[in-house]
């Protein structure tokens, strides 16, 4: 990833930013405010910066964002085009190179249906560090085949446990091919950008040799998407959350698809709840269901038409 | 017979100065009607492909001959590559040495820049209309040059021609 976060900058900003770009695997977020203090969030603990750039525990001196510098940020950020960012401004994020997702908030313009038209006077950036994790799902890995064959599997987990670096790396081992089988024609669909960490189009993680992204497509309509174009093996989504969806991936199984998805949810019986559908429902689209803990550890593990729990995974 | 040809070469010196002029004048035109198709081309893939416009220089760069094709690349690279430096000042530096090499006046080369100097719209047709301003003053002089174009060449090569011979007259 080296100091991919350096290139979010303008070149008159860089000298500040260099020192915190060395630490950049340790970081997880950089938040900007206009007339705040810059703090990152590292190791699990807040930092700030010195007027110099130098990382420091609160105290005076510490260096605070001015308006202008966060509109020449934003401004470089979108390649001095916002325009053409309109859609991810209104959405609250840009992904850019490096795989590393902007939020943004300010001042909302609502159309007159009381839908956010776009964002103005943008005053807070949320810079949040892309960390890929090669090898996240091998403990996994043995377990999504059988007798050579991929099986369809559902990730369940509470938000920030892991499940999207656990399918991100599931795709590029099944795409790649691995010692369990042989690679596989993978179709993403990539709403929000988080598992490829697409940027103009191009995949800024690992996500396979044999790997299609569709991304910013609503998940419904891009799997029915990628199956008429790309005919992929195995389809990928990630927070599984409507209704139509659901229905897209029921299509895409009866295509003889394998499935890869996440869902939010603390277990398999909340997922039940939640979308009101059967057990039998999603045995028949899903062979695996791992349910992720908060400890980022894979705390319940099943198959379909049969229970094995209780096993553990660290990711 | 020395005089006789001194007088043909003053004479053809003379009418060559009046070419040169009606030439510079015609080309001015003519860069200044390929400026406002280059702007066109730029703003078309602001318009359809919602490009960045660092993207809208790659793309252009492929509709485009020497030495603007080049040049547009190179910015397009240079964007790429991330350094740092804006898009305006990037456009800048790879259009100031192309431009110059044009028949154009200072305040041509201005026209053409300075949709660069208005980027960071949120709005795409605001940006559009930063580029359809340049357009349109470029437009403005390329319209009015060849209205008067065609008054002024003539002029040029006449006023050559019989500078030429007044002068011959002078000297002989």
């Amino acid at each position: 990833m080296g100091e991919t976060i350096l290139q979010l900058f303008p070149a008159g900003h860089r000298a500040f930013w260099s020192r915190t770009a060395g630490v950049q695997e340790r970081i997880q977020e950089i938040r900007l405010r206009a007339g705040r203090p810059v703090v990152l969030y590292m190791d699990g603990r807040e930092i700030f910066l010195t007027e110099q750039g130098e990382l420091s525990e609160f105290g005076p001196g510490v260096r605070c964002m001015s308006m202008k510098e966060l509109e020449e940020i934003l401004e470089h950020i979108c390649h001095y085009s916002p325009y053409a960012f309109e859609e991810e401004l209104r959405r609250g994020f840009v992904t850019v190179a490096g795989g590393h997702r902007v939020g943004v908030a300010g001042q909302a313009i609502l159309e007159t249906d009381g839908g956010i038209r776009t964002l103005k006077n943008i005053s807070f950036l949320n810079i949040r560090v892309a960390h890929q994790v090669k090898g996240a799902a091998d403990r996994v890995m043995p377990e999504m085949y059988r007798n050579g064959m991929l099986r369809s599997a559902l990730i369940i987990s509470p938000p920030g446990c892991g499940k999207t670096t656990l399918l991100r790396d599931l795709i590029r081992q099944i795409s790649d091919g691995n010692a369990y089988g042989r690679g596989m024609t993978v179709g993403v669909v990539d709403e929000r950008s988080e598992i490829a960490g697409s940027f103009l189009g191009r995949p800024q993680n690992d996500v396979g040799m044999r790997t299609d992204v569709l991304d910013s497509c609503p998940k419904d309509k891009g799997m029915l998407l990628l199956l008429r174009s790309m005919s992929p093996r195995v389809v990928a989504i990630d927070e599984l959350g409507s209704g139509e969806e659901l229905k897209a991936l029921r299509q895409a199984a009866a295509c003889g698809c394998r499935i890869l998805a996440t869902v939010h949810g603390e277990s398999r019986q909340d997922v039940e709840r939640r979308f009101g559908l059967e057990r039998d429902y999603w045995e028949r689209m899903f062979d695996l269901f791992f349910v992720l803990g908060r400890k980022r550890q894979i705390c319940e593990r099943s198959e379909a038409r049969g229970q094995d729990s209780g096993r553990l995974h660290d990711l | 017979m020395v005089r006789i040809l001194g007088g043909c070469m003053i004479f053809s010196g003379c009418l060559g100065l009046g070419l040169w002029y009606r030439s510079w004048l015609l080309g001015r035109a003519r860069a200044l009607r390929s400026l406002g198709s280059i702007l066109e081309l730029l703003a078309g893939e602001v318009r359809y492909g919602r490009a960045t416009l660092p993207e809208c220089c790659s793309r252009t760069a492929r509709h485009l001959t020497a030495p603007f094709g080049e040049a547009f690349q190179r910015i397009g690279n240079r964007m790429e590559e991330n350094t740092g430096v804006s898009f305006g000042e990037t456009f800048r530096e790879e259009m100031e040495g192309v431009l110059k090499e044009l028949p154009l006046e200072t305040e041509d080369r201005e026209n053409f820049l300075r949709f660069t100097s208005q980027t960071g719209f949120m709005d795409g047709q605001m940006q559009l209309r930063a580029m359809e301003q340049s357009l349109e003053l470029l437009r403005g002089t390329w319209e009015k040059l060849e209205q008067e174009n065609t008054e002024k060449c003539k002029m040029a090569v006449g006023l050559g021609a019989l500078g030429g011979l007044l002068l011959i007259l002078v000297l002989w």
